[in-house]
C-alpha cells in the first residue's frame, strides 16, 4: 500500500511553474487524442490539422484572431470578478443581453453618423451587460445568494429574451430568427486582415486600462483586497458591498462588449449563434490566466487556436462539434490537477 | 379538474428527475464536497443510459450503465478535489463542461433514435383507485416509485447509521473527525461517487423513462436547478421531496398557463424554471434557514496539516 506524501515547497521558480503547466497541457492533448481516436480518426493527423488550420495560413491566423476578440472580452469579464473572488458564470447571458440591447437601438433608433453610432452601440452593449449582471449582484449583496448559481441560471433567461425578439418582432422577412442586416453605420471597420475588426483594438486598450486600474489605482486595490480577505478589507474600511456591486457591473459591461463586438464586428445582425460559448470559455481563459489582463490575452489566443482547430476537425474529419468543448474541459482538468505539483513536492511513500 | 390532475401527475414525473439528482448532491455535499458538475454528470447519465437502452434493449442495464458513468464522473471530481486538492468550484465547472461535451460528442449517433423498451406504468393495487391522489401518485413507473423511497433510505443512513455519522462529521469537522478515527478521505470519496451514481441515474430517468429520446444538452440547466434545490432542502433528504415535486409542480403550472387563459409569450415561458429557481433561493434567503449547511463545504482538507 502506497501513500501520497506532500511536502510544501519553499518557493516555486517561474521556470518550474511553466514546465508543469506545459506538461499539463501535454497530458490534456494526449487525453484529447484518445477521445479523437475513439471516433476512428488518427489523433496525430487531427493535432496537425488543428495547428495548420489555425496557424498555417494567413486566413487561418485571421480567423483565429476573430475568435480571440470575444474571448479577451469575456476573459476580462470573468477575470475582473475573480480578482474579487466572485464567480461570474453569466458572461454568456450578459453577452447576449448586451447584444440585444444594442440591436434594439439599431432597429428602433435613428441611424447616426458612423463614429457616433458606434460609440452609442458600444455604450449600450456595455450598459446592457452591466444591467444583466446587476441582478445577481443585488441578489448576492442583499440576499447572500450564491452568484455561481444565479449568474448561470440567468444565462438561460437572457438567451430566451433574445429568442423572444428574434422569433417575434425582429425576425427576418423570410421568417428565420435573425434581424435584418445592420446598416454600414453600425459596423465595425475591418483592419485589413481577413475578418479581424477594430474590436481587437478596443479589447487590447481595455486590457491595458484594466491592468492599470487593478494594480495601480485605489479602486483596483480595494477590488483585490476584497478578493484576498473580506475581513482585512472590512478592517481597511472598504465598503465591500459597494465594491462587489461595482465589480459585477464592470464584469457584465465587459461581457456585453463581447456581444456588441460579435454583432457589429462579425455577424452584422443578431441571431442565435453570435456566441459559440465564448462566455463559458472566458471562465477558462480567466482562471488559467490568474485573472491577469495581459496573460488573459495569451490564453485567449491559445483557446481560440483550439476553437478554430476544433472547427476544422468538425468540417474536415467529420468529428462532432463538441470535440472543442471536450478538449477545453480536459485542459482545464489537467492544469487544475497540476496546481498541486506547483506548491508541493509529491512523493509516493510506502504506507503502513 | 382533469387539467389539474394532468399537471400534478406531470409534477411528480418531472420532479423525479430533480429528486434523484438532489439526493445525490445532498449526499456529496454533506461530506463536505461541493460538486458543481451535476449538469455534466446528468448529461452523461442521460446519454449513456439511452445508448445502453437502445443497443441492449434492457432497461435495467441502462440504469446500471448510467449509474456506472455517474459514479465514474463522481470519482473524477473526488480525485481532483480530494487527492489533488483542486478548487472544488473549478473542478465542478470542468466536469460540467466535460460532461456536456463528451455526451454531445458520443451522442451524435443517438440523435433521433427511438427506444423499443419502455418503463411501463404500474398502478399500485387499491391505492391507485383513490380519486385524484391515486391517479397523481400511484400510477407511475418503477423509477418514480424508487424515487419515493430513496430519500427515506438516505435519511435513515444519515441519522441512524455509523456511516451516516461519519459522512456528516466529515462535512462539519474533518479534522476532529479524523482524530476520532473517521477516515475522512475515504468517506468523501464514497460520498462523491455515490452522489454521482444517483445524479447519473437522474439523467437516465430523463432520457430513458421521461422524454424517451436523446437530445444534445437535454438537461437544459436541471443540474444547476438541482444545486439550488439542495440549498432549498436545507441538505435534508426528506425536505428534498418537497423541493423537487413543488418545483416540478410550479414549473408545470407555469408551462400550462395558456390552459387557464393567461396570455404569456410562449418563448418566455421557457424561462420559468430558471426564474422559479432564483425565487426559491430568494425565499430561503428571506427565511434565513440554512442550518444544515456543512461547515467544511467547499474547503480542501489537508490531512498533512494534522502533523
Amino acid at each position: 500500500m502506497y501513500k501520497i506524501k506532500l511536502e510544501q515547497k519553499e518557493r516555486v521558480s517561474k521556470r518550474e511553474e511553466l514546465i508543469i503547466t506545459l506538461s499539463a497541457i501535454g497530458i490534456a492533448l494526449v487525453l484529447s487524442g484518445i477521445f479523437i481516436a475513439l471516433n476512428g480518426v488518427n489523433p496525430f493527423v487531427a493535432l496537425w490539422k488543428v495547428l495548420t488550420s489555425a496557424l498555417g495560413s494567413s486566413y487561418g491566423i485571421s480567423e483565429t484572431l476573430v475568435k480571440t476578440i470575444p474571448l479577451i472580452f469575456t476573459g476580462l469579464a470573468v477575470g475582473i470578478a475573480l480578482n474579487s473572488k466572485l464567480w461570474n458564470i453569466g458572461a454568456e447571458g450578459q453577452l447576449f443581453f448586451g447584444a440585444t440591447f444594442a440591436t434594439a437601438f439599431i432597429i428602433y433608433g435613428p441611424v447616426l453618423p458612423k463614429p457616433l453610432m458606434l460609440t452609442v452601440l458600444v455604450i449600450l452593449g456595455a450598459v446592457g451587460g452591466a444591467l444583466w449582471a446587476a441582478i445577481p449582484a443585488l441578489l448576492k449583496i442583499k440576499f447572500k445568494m450564491n452568484e455561481v448559481i444565479s449568474t448561470l441560471l440567468l444565462n438561460y433567461v437572457a438567451i430566451n429574451i433574445a429568442d423572444y425578439f428574434l422569433f417575434g418582432h425582429w425576425k427576418g422577412k423570410d421568417n428565420f430568427p435573425y434581424t435584418p442586416i445592420f446598416p454600414e453605420e453600425a459596423r465595425f471597420d475591418r483592419i485589413g486582415f481577413g475578418r479581424v475588426h477594430i474590436g481587437l483594438f478596443l479589447a487590447l486598450v481595455l486590457v491595458v486600462l484594466l491592468y492599470i486600474m487593478l494594480y495601480h489605482t485605489k479602486i483596483g486595490y480595494k477590488l483585490r483586497m476584497t478578493g484576498s480577505s473580506l475581513k482585512a478589507a472590512k478592517y481597511a474600511g472598504i465598503n465591500i458591498n459597494k465594491t462587489m456591486f461595482m465589480v459585477f457591473l464592470m464584469s457584465g459591461a465587459l461581457a456585453g462588449l463581447a456581444g456588441v463586438s460579435q454583432i457589429c464586428g462579425i455577424e452584422y445582425k443578431l441571431h442565435q449563434h453570435i456566441s459559440t460559448d465564448y462566455g463559458y470559455t472566458g471562465i477558462i481563459v480567466a482562471w488559467l490566466a490568474r485573472s491577469n489582463p495581459f496573460i488573459i490575452v495569451i490564453f485567449a489566443i491559445f483557446l481560440s487556436i483550439l476553437l478554430k482547430g476544433a472547427e476544422s476537425l468538425q468540417i474536415a474529419m467529420r468529428l462532432p462539434a463538441a470535440v472543442g468543448i471536450v478538449m477545453q474541459a480536459l485542459i482545464l482538468f489537467a492544469i487544475l490537477g497540476s496546481e498541486l505539483f506547483k506548491n508541493y513536492n509529491v512523493k509516493l511513500i510506502r504506507g503502513k | 379538474m382533469t387539467d389539474l390532475i394532468t399537471i400534478l401527475f406531470a409534477a411528480i414525473a418531472s420532479g423525479t428527475i430533480l429528486l434523484y439528482a438532489t439526493i445525490g448532491e445532498i449526499i456529496t455535499e454533506r461530506s463536505g464536497i461541493l460538486n458543481l458538475g451535476v449538469e455534466g454528470i446528468m448529461l452523461m447519465g442521460a446519454f449513456f443510459g439511452f445508448y445502453v437502452a437502445y443497443t441492449t434493449e434492457s432497461l435495467l442495464l441502462a440504469i446500471l450503465g448510467a449509474a456506472l458513468i455517474g459514479g465514474l464522473m463522481g470519482l473524477i471530481h473526488a480525485f481532483m478535489t480530494i487527492t489533488l486538492q483542486a478548487n472544488q468550484v473549478v473542478s465542478g465547472l470542468a466536469l460540467t463542461m466535460f460532461g456536456s461535451g463528451a455526451s454531445a460528442f458520443f451522442g451524435v449517433s443517438m440523435v433521433g433514435k427511438t427506444l423499443k423498451a419502455s418503463f411501463e406504468v404500474i398502478p399500485i393495487p387499491l391505492l391507485s383507485k383513490i380519486p385524484v391522489l391515486g391517479e397523481v401518485i400511484f400510477n407511475h413507473n418503477i423509477m418514480v416509485y424508487c424515487a419515493f423511497i430513496l430519500p427515506l433510505i438516505v435519511w435513515f443512513v444519515f441519522n441512524r447509521t455509523k456511516l451516516g455519522l461519519a459522512l456528516r462529521s466529515s462535512g462539519e469537522e474533518p479534522l476532529s473527525s479524523e482524530i476520532m478515527g473517521i477516515k475522512v478521505i475515504k468517506v468523501r470519496y464514497i460520498a462523491t461517487i455515490v452522489g454521482g451514481i444517483f445524479i447519473g441515474i437522474s439523467g437516465a430517468y430523463l432520457s430513458v423513462a421521461y422524454s424517451r429520446l436523446w437530445v444534445e444538452g437535454m438537461t437544459s440547466g436541471k443540474g444547476w436547478i438541482t444545486i439550488a434545490l439542495v440549498i432549498f432542502a436545507n441538505w435534508n433528504p426528506l425536505v428534498a421531496y418537497g423541493g423537487a415535486y413543488l418545483f416540478g409542480g410550479l414549473t408545470q403550472l407555469g408551462l400550462n398557463l395558456q390552459k387557464f387563459n393567461i396570455v404569456f409569450p410562449i418563448i418566455l415561458l421557457k424561462s420559468i424554471p430558471y426564474v422559479f429557481t432564483i425565487l426559491f433561493l430568494l425565499f430561503i434567503s428571506l427565511k434565513g434557514k440554512r442550518s444544515n449547511l456543512p461547515k467544511a463545504l467547499g474547503e480542501s482538507y489537508f490531512r498533512e496539516s494534522r502533523g
